[in-house]
């Protein structure tokens, strides 16, 4: 009765209820002491099975006597009667009365023995639901499959119209273009038409009369294209004069001056013919007729600034009818009368020119010309065009290398350095920008989230909020925009800091114009105008990284009679753009048998430059030293070409 | 045939450009003061006539500088060493975008005592050491700042004299120091 050994612990509780002989009107060994029989179910779950298993579940209890493998026996006839309809009888082969040794080998069903057992009646049905279940989530599959192909269409559908959409704008993007170049081709066709119309014209004439047909033996053409050189160099050296001159004296004065010399001119006409050849005399007077008729008219036209025109000095008076003498000694040389219109108007030009060097006025100067000259209508559209360039050429001269912005870049500026803001604002001008100022950092901050920026300028140390802080807020919101980093600090160790807090480039203080030009044009670069970059440039402007100052621009358009003699005077840098504009006019005129002439024209005139070239050395090598000085002196000359164009 | 004499005309060409070198004797020593590069290119800048635009720069940079020697003053009585550094670096920044090369150096000192450096920035000094060096410096820079304004506004004074044709080189010409 005491202590049990061996056996499961359910076994053994059991044995021990068992041999409670109290029990054996509810629970007792079976008659033949192989078995136990539970009389009274009710009884035994109420007061037995809480004393001995701490529970009153009889069908945890039958539960617990299968896992030990007793089996219930099935209530014969008999032995209902023997213990009653409601009994109900365990046996275990090794459960007997009196046996406690073989409690022992009573075992809890191993999971691997019961398992087959167990699992394997509910498989069928489990089966089936499996497969009910993977029916329908293959269904579900094919279902979103199909659903997944419909949108892959559609995707793909869109995308294809994307592609057309995209390959219609790149279409339209270059009919675009080519109707820009069309444009350019035509407008630089027409000005070249213009000015190859006269220039053609003179040049054959020129070589026809002057060296073909004339009675001049070669010995005097090589000295009459000579003295060109020389004349041309002098006509150089007095419009670098004339022009410094021009450009440092006040608009007015300038302007009335320039008109002061229109009026010397005409006052001393007699001058001219005496300096000319004998053969050219009568050419002269003609000549002199016409400038005296221009300038009359000119005078009338500024009859009230002449009265103004006082402080202009004498030298340069003089200077004026000096080129004025050459000019014309030299369309004497080689230019029937016939031709005198379009040299007058080359002559005009000239002094357009000189006064457009002064901004402004000179403009409505040159609008009165115009109606004067119009004796044909190649002169005024020459005069046009030129009054054009020159006007250019000022707004140039003011934003020197400014990038051909399709769409002005608007630029942020933050710096709490007054002088830096004045400075950083002044270069936006110049540059063609529009732009905000923020004083710190919190001001940055609040322009990015108020409007779009194509370029920040950030200046490091800030009040409130420094650069490095500002932008990283900046970059929460506004991932795309370059943020330069504007300051002094630039070791490395700073620069690393910059640009892992987003910034993207860094401008050292102090910063230069073309520093600042640089990061400019690097982070806008997609703002400038693409045409104008893919417009062939003539051959030699892209040689030169300054190519003619103004004023030997103002020859090119000035004289072009002489284009070939003048090439020669210029320095060897000259010579190559020279030549290019008159190849480029010739390259771009989409046909016309014109064009094609001056092309073999302007060969023509580089043989003769060639001559020229040996012939006076000398002089050449005094044009270089000028000639620097000259592209020193205005460094700004290529923007001209690019705002021509 | 004619019009070989006119060739030799231009004397004027020449005088213009040597005019600039009238100056010598005082270049070396302004430009210690003043980095002409720098200070040049603000006069670039300005229109063809006149100095506004740089003039303008320079009169707001006068300002300012004035401004922060009394801040730097403040700072200094204060010994905020931090405020030093800062006032430090920000006249540094104003003054090398005019070009005045002297005030800007100091004023790099400045910033390095400031955040208790030797005057590279390279070793560390005590608090002490730095307040007092800044005491001292402050003095200087306010000194050559003096130089450096006596210097501007001569300069610009002496243009507004100046015959206007002259402006054209304005870059070459060195004013003389008055001082």
């Amino acid at each position: 009765m005491s202590n049990i050994s061996g056996g499961p612990d359910f076994v053994r509780k059991l044995f021990k209820m068992l041999e409670d002989s109290s029990y054996s009107d509810v629970v007792s060994w079976g008659a033949n002491g192989d078995s136990f029989v539970v009389k009274e179910i009710d009884a035994f779950t109420k007061t037995i099975l809480p004393r001995h298993f701490k529970h009153s579940n009889f069908a945890s209890f039958v539960r617990q006597l299968n896992k030990y493998d007793f089996h219930k026996i099935r209530s014969t006839d008999d032995s209902a009667g023997l213990y009653g309809e409601q009994a109900w009888e365990f046996h275990h082969p090794q459960f007997h009365y009196n046996n406690r040794d073989q409690l022992d080998s009573i075992k809890r069903k191993t999971p691997a023995n019961r398992k087959p057992a167990a699992v394997n009646p509910p498989s069928d049905a489990s089966n089936n639901s499996q497969l009910n279940d993977l029916q329908n989530q293959i269904n579900n599959l094919s279902k979103l499959q199909s659903v997944m192909n419909e949108r892959l269409l559609s995707l793909n559908k869109s995308y294809d119209a994307v592609v057309q959409d995209i390959l219609n704008f790149k279409k339209n993007m270059v009919a675009q273009d080519q109707l820009m170049h069309e444009l350019i081709q035509y407008l630089i066709g027409l000005e070249a038409e213009k000015s190859g119309s006269s220039r053609s014209f003179v040049n054959g004439n020129s070589l026809d009369d002057g060296i073909n047909n004339t009675f001049v033996p070669s010995e005097q053409a090589q000295k009459l294209i000579n003295s060109y050189t020389q004349v041309s160099r002098a006509s150089i050296d007095q419009m670098n004069e004339i022009s410094q001159r021009v450009q440092s004296l006040h608009n007015i004065t300038s302007n009335t001056s320039n008109m002061n010399n229109h009026s010397i001119i005409s006052s001393e006409p007699l001058t001219i013919p005496s300096t000319l050849p004998s053969l050219g005399s009568e050419n002269a007077m003609g000549l002199n007729n016409n400038i005296r008729n221009i300038n009359n008219s000119s005078d009338a036209t500024m009859s009230n600034l002449f009265l103004t025109s006082q402080r202009s000095s004498t030298i340069e008076n003089s200077e004026m009818s000096k080129m004025t003498e050459i000019s014309q000694q030299r369309s004497n040389d080689f230019i029937p009368e016939a031709m005198f219109n379009n040299v007058m108007s080359s002559d005009n030009v000239t002094v357009l020119t000189v006064g457009h060097l002064s901004p402004k006025q000179s403009h409505a100067s040159s609008s009165n010309i115009i109606p004067v000259s119009t004796a044909s209508p190649s002169n005024v559209s020459r005069i046009d065009n030129t009054s054009q360039n020159t006007s250019n050429s000022m707004r140039v001269h003011r934003s020197t290398f400014m990038p051909a912005w399709s769409v002005p870049p608007k630029v942020l500026l933050v710096d709490d350095d007054l002088v830096y803001q004045k400075f950083g604002s002044k270069l936006l001008e110049v540059f063609g920008c529009s732009f905000d100022i923020a004083v710190d950092g919190i001001g940055a901050v609040n322009h990015m989230n108020m409007s779009k920026y194509d370029l920040v300028l950030m200046d490091i140390v800030l009040p409130n909020l420094d650069g490095v802080e500002a932008t990283a807020q900046i970059r929460r919101f506004d991932n795309s925009t370059p943020i330069i980093s504007m300051t002094s600090s630039i070791s490395q160790q700073d620069c690393s800091i910059y640009l892992s807090n987003g910034m993207n480039d860094v401008l050292a203080k102090p910063f230069s114009k073309s520093m600042f030009l640089k990061i400019l044009e690097n982070y806008c670069s997609h703002l400038v105008m693409p045409n104008f970059q893919s417009i062939p440039r003539p051959f030699g402007i892209s040689d030169i990284s300054t190519p003619t100052t103004s004023n030997s621009d103002m020859f090119s358009h000035s004289s072009d009679t002489s284009v070939g003699e003048k090439n020669n005077d210029h320095n060897d840098n000259l010579v190559p753009n020279q030549m290019s504009l008159t190849v480029s006019n010739g390259s771009y005129s989409s046909g016309g048998p014109m064009f094609t002439i001056m092309s073999s024209m302007s060969s023509n005139d580089y043989m003769q430059q060639v001559m020229n070239h040996i012939a006076n050395a000398s002089s050449v090598t005094r044009k270089n030293a000028l000639d620097k000085d000259f592209q020193d002196q205005r460094p700004c000359k290529k923007p001209k070409f690019e705002v021509i164009e | 045939m004619p019009s070989t004499p006119r060739v030799e005309d231009p004397p004027e060409v020449g005088r213009n450009r040597e005019e600039p070198n009238d100056g010598d004797g005082e270049e070396g020593y302004s430009s210690d003061l003043l980095d002409h590069e720098t200070f040049n290119q603000l006069l670039e800048m300005d229109d063809d006539v006149d100095h506004d635009f740089s003039k303008s720069i320079v009169w707001h940079y006068f300002e300012q500088a004035e401004t922060t020697f009394q801040e730097m003053d403040k700072a200094l009585s204060d010994e905020n060493l931090v405020e030093l550094s800062k006032l430090g670096h920000f006249l540094k920044g104003s003054s090398a975008a005019i070009g005045l090369k002297k005030v800007k150096a100091s004023c790099e000192k400045m910033q390095h005592y400031g955040n208790m450096k030797d005057e590279t920035g390279t070793e560390s000094i005590s608090e002490e050491d730095a307040l007092k060096k800044i005491s001292s410096l402050l003095e200087k820079v306010k000194e050559e700042y003096k130089e450096a304004e006596t210097y501007l506004k001569n300069f610009y004074s002496e243009r507004d004299d100046t015959d206007n044709t002259k402006n054209t080189d304005e870059k070459d010409s060195s004013p003389t120091e008055k001082d």
